[in-house]
């Protein structure tokens, strides 16, 4: 069945924006002549879309204006289309501000077109996006119905059909040369005009009008073409105040990062790092590396990470805009472990690690490994937490528990309870040892020292 | 109940009440649940000496060597080779020197499952503890917390046994005289090479006790 889903967002641009609900704020256009889009505040004081801009400054003096990057514009419609790329798997975006969703093959997955259409709701609410939309057999039907909000739950032809009929002209986002031409006519509704003979109206009025009413009924593709979602995840957030303190970044961060997760989630990938890209007014821009000790794919794991590492953090200058990105992923897949491992092969957890390595640094944990070198010095080694580490090896003795990093110059023991241990090694890399050790007994102490072939003793570990 | 309703009902404080509101009075209402896990101590000396017959899960043990290698880790070795069998970290948080590799294999300790941290400063390390109680991907913290004060170990021992974790911590020697939240308080010192001698100064559920010595060499494996 054919079934078109067109999502229009309103005043997307403006509602990107991070701003207070309840200060006037507009977006003009970029030679900064006209107001575009229009908060509720701004709408208030009398400001409307299209108006000069000195007309909006007049009415509103303190309105906060934002220029409109035609560059991040289309970024939002591509981050929308990412996001609805879990609901349908053909999307085409339409460069003004929405997107076609091909509802047809999903019918039977949702359950129906309602919920369908009321999962996408949900979504948008979620985000707190506004959304019209429209459903209809032929993608110009489904938006001109979202245009004008006409919200038809109905795939029916009689139904489509009557709504169509009623769909005023003038929420049909037509220019105004068109508008007026069919005003002057006595045209209100698109059942009048599609009364009409076709070649007539494309002759009098526009022939791209007459392309759009021949789409109507007959044309099954979109005008633009397929979103085939990228490999790569950047998204950002403008602020429409600047962010003078790393706490006021943190829920911006929040909701990047959900979208993240959103990605991370439909493509089975997780991270180990995150990049930030921290844009001031004046200072060059400030880039931070959020990385992990472990691949991570949890909201709130991330979320936390990334607390604990701006905790650390401090900005240089005021904020003003904030930049998500990451371009390496895993992919999920080996994390999963096979039914038939015995419990000696599954992972210890790493996201102990990753806190502890975000709130820290990465020098400051670590894991021990047994390098089978006799000699003590050289037994162990201390590994980034991160990596794994072998099994070591067993060996009979009596060893002291603690060692010391260094050994310490003593003075010659009295009470020797036993040795000589003898360890002589290391003529391979030029350091080359001879020792005897000795268990001491000494203040309630049993020590592990040493005496080189200098005859120089030495503490080096104790037993306790 | 009876004296805390009366202290918030009627908004009269008594320094009983004050002192109880803040947890410094135990009451034998309270035993611990017998119902936790515990583990044996693999010394049977040390076992009829501790509460529950072993180390028990979600209770802070301090413990006070008198000096470093006086034989206060041996006598852990025994339970940290069990834990070590568990699919979980055992995190050691500003250990006082390296811990040997060779000497916990000895013992039975898969090394793999030692994570060490090293904090900057005693913020941090309380952090670090806390942290990995909290974080339930620990079978036992242990921190040697010189700076340590009663209030963080107070802390600890909430996170404890909300976690149910094991915990040893090393406080700073001159705690030892004053009240501490830790339902377990340990005295080590070292008699000769193979003897250590240990002292309950506070068990949760019984009387201090006398000082008594454990012969190192005698554990079992219990793992």
């Amino acid at each position: 069945m054919n079934a078109w889903l067109y999502l229009y967002f309103p005043d997307m641009y403006l509602h990107s924006l991070v701003h207070d609900y309840h200060s006037p704020v507009i977006v003009i256009t970029q030679d900064q002549q006209r107001v575009v889009q229009v908060s509720a505040a701004a709408k208030q004081c009398g400001i409307r879309p299209d108006m000069p801009l000195a007309s909006a400054l007049f009415l509103c003096p303190e309105v906060v204006c934002h220029t409109l990057n035609q560059e991040y514009a289309e970024q939002l419609l591509q981050q929308r289309a990412l996001w609805a790329y879990r609901y349908s798997a053909q999307i085409f975006p339409d460069p003004a501000d929405g997107l076609w969703l091909e509802a047809g093959s999903m019918l039977r997955l949702f359950g129906g077109i309602e919920a369908f259409v009321n999962t996408l709701k949900d979504g948008c609410q979620q985000h707190q996006w506004p959304l019209q939309y429209g459903l209809g057999l032929t993608p110009v039907s489904a938006r001109w119905q979202a245009l004008a909000d006409v919200q038809t739950l109905s795939l029916n032809t009689v139904q489509q059909q009557h709504a169509l009929q009623t769909l005023p002209l003038d929420k049909l986002h037509l220019n105004d040369a068109q508008l007026l031409a069919l005003q002057r006519l006595g045209i209100q509704h698109l059942g009048e005009l599609l009364q009409l003979p076709l070649a007539e109206t494309g002759r009098r009025i526009c022939p791209q009008l007459m392309q759009q009413l021949q789409q109507l009924h007959g044309q099954q593709k979109p005008p633009s073409s397929l979103f085939t979602p990228p490999l790569k995840f950047s998204e950002k957030v403008i602020f429409s105040h600047d962010a003078e303190h790393r706490n006021g970044l943190f829920f911006p961060l929040a909701r990047l990062l959900d979208s993240l997760c959103g990605f991370l989630h439909h493509h089975q990938l997780s991270v180990r790092w995150l990049a930030l890209r921290l844009l001031h007014r004046e200072l060059p821009e400030t880039r931070w590396l959020f990385s992990f000790a472990n691949h991570e794919y949890r909201y709130e794991e991330l979320l936390q990470l990334c607390r604990y590492q701006l905790d650390k953090q401090s900005l240089r200058a005021p904020v003003t805009e904030l930049q998500l990105s990451v371009t390496q992923f895993t992919s999920r897949q080996h994390e999963q472990a096979s039914c038939l491992t015995t419990d000696d092969q599954t992972p210890l957890s790493g996201s102990l690690i990753n806190r502890l390595q975000a709130r820290l640094s990465a020098s400051q944990v670590s894991v021990l490994q047994s390098t089978g070198d006799p000699r003590p010095e050289a037994s162990w080694q201390a590994q980034p937490a991160d990596e794994s580490v072998t099994d070591s090896l067993s060996r009979t003795g009596d060893w002291p528990i603690w060692l010391l990093p260094e050994p310490v110059p003593y003075p010659p023991p009295a009470d020797i309870i036993q040795g000589p241990l003898r360890i002589t090694s290391g003529w391979w890399d030029n350091r080359m040892t001879r020792r005897d050790y000795y268990q001491v007994m000494q203040d309630e102490q049993l020590l592990w020292v040493f005496r080189d072939d200098q005859k120089r003793w030495f503490l080096h570990g104790y037993f306790s | 109940m009876p004296a805390t309703q009366s202290h918030s009902s009627s908004g009269l404080s008594y320094p009983l009440d004050q002192a109880m509101n803040k947890g410094l009075v135990w009451q034998a209402a309270q035993q611990p649940c017998s119902s936790a896990s515990v583990i044996s101590s693999g010394y049977q000396q040390l076992n009829r000496e501790l509460p529950q017959g072993g180390w028990q899960a979600g209770q802070v043990c301090e413990i006070y060597p008198h000096r470093y290698g006086c034989g206060d880790m041996h006598i852990l070795l025994p339970v940290l080779a069990t834990l070590s069998h568990q699919q979980q970290w055992i995190m050691m948080v500003a250990p006082p020197a390296i811990p040997y590799a060779p000497a916990l294999t000895m013992a039975g300790i898969d090394t793999r499952r030692l994570l060490m941290v090293h904090p900057k400063d005693r913020k941090e390390a309380l952090w670090c503890v806390e942290e990995g109680l909290r974080s339930g991907h620990c079978s036992a913290v242990m921190g040697w917390l010189p700076e340590s004060d009663p209030n963080s170990i107070r802390r600890i021992q909430l996170a404890c046994e909300a976690s149910k974790n094991f915990c040893w911590l090393w406080p700073d020697a001159r705690h030892q005289n004053s009240a501490s939240a830790a339902p377990l308080r340990l005295q080590v010192t070292r008699i000769s090479a193979e003897q250590a001698n240990l002292r309950f100064i506070k068990r949760r559920g019984r009387w201090p006790g006398n000082a008594f010595s454990l012969s190192l060499n005698s554990a079992t494996r219990t793992g």
